[in-house]
């Protein structure tokens, strides 16, 4: 305080005694400083009320915007360059909620639209393991190996360039109409979604990992296990959740080009009846299907990434 | 046998990049460096950036093999990485995906050391670190500071008997630097291996080391070699006062204005 008689100076200045040096505060201290929550508030504010809001609030208007009438009323006169964007859709073209639930309602205790439904899921499941497998695999190799690269390279590039449903046909004729030719149309979509940023991750895992692991006498299986793996593993997710909803999408392709069971069956023998309340209902299941999948790779992405930052995890859309 | 002969011994040599293809530009990085160093010395290379700095100590790990000379360890010739050198890079290049303690215990994990003497390892180092309550932490959630002190953990783990540090602490603001550079000292005192410690600091490098390289810019030659006869251990917040260490430096600076301008 003596340096205040020296020099003196306005009381709202700063600077003067030392109020706190630095000392160990237990976690129940520190926890007392926090604002009281109970375990519900918590979960409250993990669920986000406004996001949950926001979903059943988009959910309405698009449906409440397809269905009025008013709305798209005129707009059929819009034409630009003779084209017209927005035509005028019949009514009966036009599912309503009520009829879409009419439909599921229906069908739900049905068992043979659950063996439907399972049909679908195996297609995909099984379509979408065997090409992650391969996929990883294959782009694990090309990625390490120069040579290999250099060699299939150009090869994996012409194929995975073609329309892979050209082979269908092809495909069908092989495998017949039944669930063999859809795994194998998903194999081979879904084949180089994992392949293609797996074999990218390989050549971008940071140098300076690998520089540490070999100062330290690492051999190059264990350079493979201990930085490369892990390093590409956010790549192989990213890869492995758009491979599973393209799956989906493979298999109910196939499905409607032909087959005998499954929600692509349906979902065309309805359109076909123009039956355009089962078309958006089974449309609606498929939605179902493919967040159910999503949310399956988002647990499995959240318990290998946990060492991610909040930040690039985010872009995990869990329910 | 060994303590007969040098820790770290290089002899006329030179280090070139590129020139692959005969119409590549061949970038002569190091040449004719010859340097002796006995066992225990702390040493501190200073230069102009590009200078080959790195380029050296890359060599010495192993990673590279010089284009001419002879670059060896206790008089023989170093072919490729050893588990006795540890190599802290100028970047602390932890894995985003092990905490601080799997960071450290890497190394350990390498070459197969049992687990329960890895934890133990680990946890001594951590402590020595002040960083015992950050073990289970990841490096995306601990400061810079923290994961240089992780890093440096790292490349003592294995109680390497060469210290080859990269600018360690050059990503460090000021106030974090001394802390940090009061416990290194304190470590190494303790036990008093080989360093080769680069920086572009030149205050950090007469207040910590035996001697000062000072080097030329590219191609990286030695221009100056100081022995800096400061008494151990060091007090570092005070030694930066004292009128020897003062003159020390400028004495060095000198020689290395002379390079970067
Ligand atoms: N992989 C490489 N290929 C080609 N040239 C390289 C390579 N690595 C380094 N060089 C060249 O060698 C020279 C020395 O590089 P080095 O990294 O050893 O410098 P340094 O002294 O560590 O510099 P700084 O202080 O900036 O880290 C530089 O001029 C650089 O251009
Ligand atoms: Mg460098």
């Amino acid at each position: 305080m003596k340096s205040s008689d020296e020099f003196p100076r306005e009381a709202d200045m700063g600077g003067g005694e030392v109020t706190a040096a630095a000392s160990p505060i237990s976690q129940e201290e520190i926890r007392a400083m926090l604002p009281s929550q109970s375990i519900w508030q918590y979960r409250i504010r993990k669920i986000d009320i406004p996001v949950q809001l926001g979903r059943i609030a988009l959910v309405l208007a698009i449906w409440w915007i397809w269905w009025s009438e008013t709305i798209w009323n005129g707009w059929e006169a819009i034409s630009i360059f003779g084209i017209q964007p927005f035509p005028n859709v019949n009514q009966v073209f036009r599912a309503s909620p009520g009829g879409a639930w009419d439909y599921i309602s229906k069908y739900l205790p049905e068992s043979l639209f659950w063996s439907d439904c399972w049909v679908t899921v195996k297609e995909a499941m099984v379509g979408f393991l065997i090409a992650s497998v391969l996929g990883i695999i294959a782009g694990l190799a090309l990625g390490s190996f120069h040579r290999m690269s250099k060699i299939f390279g150009p090869f994996i590039i012409a194929i995975n360039a073609m329309p892979k449903i050209a082979f269908l046909p092809l495909i069908l004729v092989v495998y017949g109409v039944g669930e063999m030719s859809k795994v194998v149309l998903v194999v081979s979509i879904s084949f180089f979604i994992v392949q293609v940023p797996t074999q990218a991750a390989v050549a971008l895992v940071n140098p300076d990992l690998l520089m540490v692991s070999r100062t330290m006498g690492a051999s190059n299986i264990q350079l493979f296990r201990k930085v490369t793996l892990p390093a590409i593993s956010p790549a192989i997710i990213g890869g492995l959740r758009l491979a599973a909803i393209i799956s989906i999408q493979g298999a109910i392709f196939g499905e409607i080009f032909a087959s005998k069971r499954g929600l692509g069956q349906r979902l065309i023998t309805s359109a076909n009846m123009l039956d355009y309340d089962g078309l958006f209902a089974m449309v609606f299941v498929l939605a179902l299907i493919a967040l159910l999948f999503n949310g399956l790779i988002g647990r499995f992405e959240k318990y290998f990434l946990r060492w991610q930052t909040d930040q690039q995890s985010s872009q995990v859309i869990s329910l | 046998m060994h303590n007969e002969k040098a820790a770290v011994e290089l002899e006329d040599v030179s280090l070139i990049f590129g020139g692959d293809h005969p119409a590549d530009e061949a970038v002569l990085a190091v040449h004719d460096i010859n340097l002796t160093i006995p066992t225990g010395q702390f040493v501190a290379v200073v230069g102009p950036s590009g200078c080959g700095k790195t380029t050296i100590l890359n060599m010495l790990a192993g990673l590279i093999p010089a284009t001419k000379g002879s670059v060896r360890r206790y008089g023989s010739e170093i072919t490729g990485p050893s588990d006795d050198i540890g190599y802290m890079l100028a970047r602390s290049a932890l894995s985003p995906w092990r905490t601080a303690r799997k960071n450290v215990e890497l190394g350990m994990e390498i070459q197969g050391v049992p687990k329960n003497e890895r934890l133990t390892k680990s946890k001594e180092l951590l402590r020595r670190l002040r960083l015992e309550d950050f073990a289970d932490s990841f490096p995306s959630q601990l400061s810079q500071g923290m994961n240089q002190r992780v890093a440096i953990a790292r490349t003592l783990a294995l109680n390497p008997d060469l210290w080859l540090m990269d600018e360690p602490f050059g990503a460090l603001d000021a106030q974090t630097r001394l802390t940090v550079q009061a416990e290194f000292i304190e470590l190494w005192e303790s036990e008093g291996k080989t360093v080769i410690f680069v920086t572009h600091d030149l205050e950090e490098a007469v207040l910590l080391a035996d001697r000062v390289i000072v080097m030329t810019a590219r191609p990286g030659r030695i221009k100056s070699d100081t022995i800096i006869d400061l008494p151990r251990p060091r007090v570092l917040d005070e030694l930066r006062f004292d009128e020897k260490f003062k003159e020390a430096e400028h004495r060095i600076w000198r020689e290395l204005r002379d390079e970067i301008v």
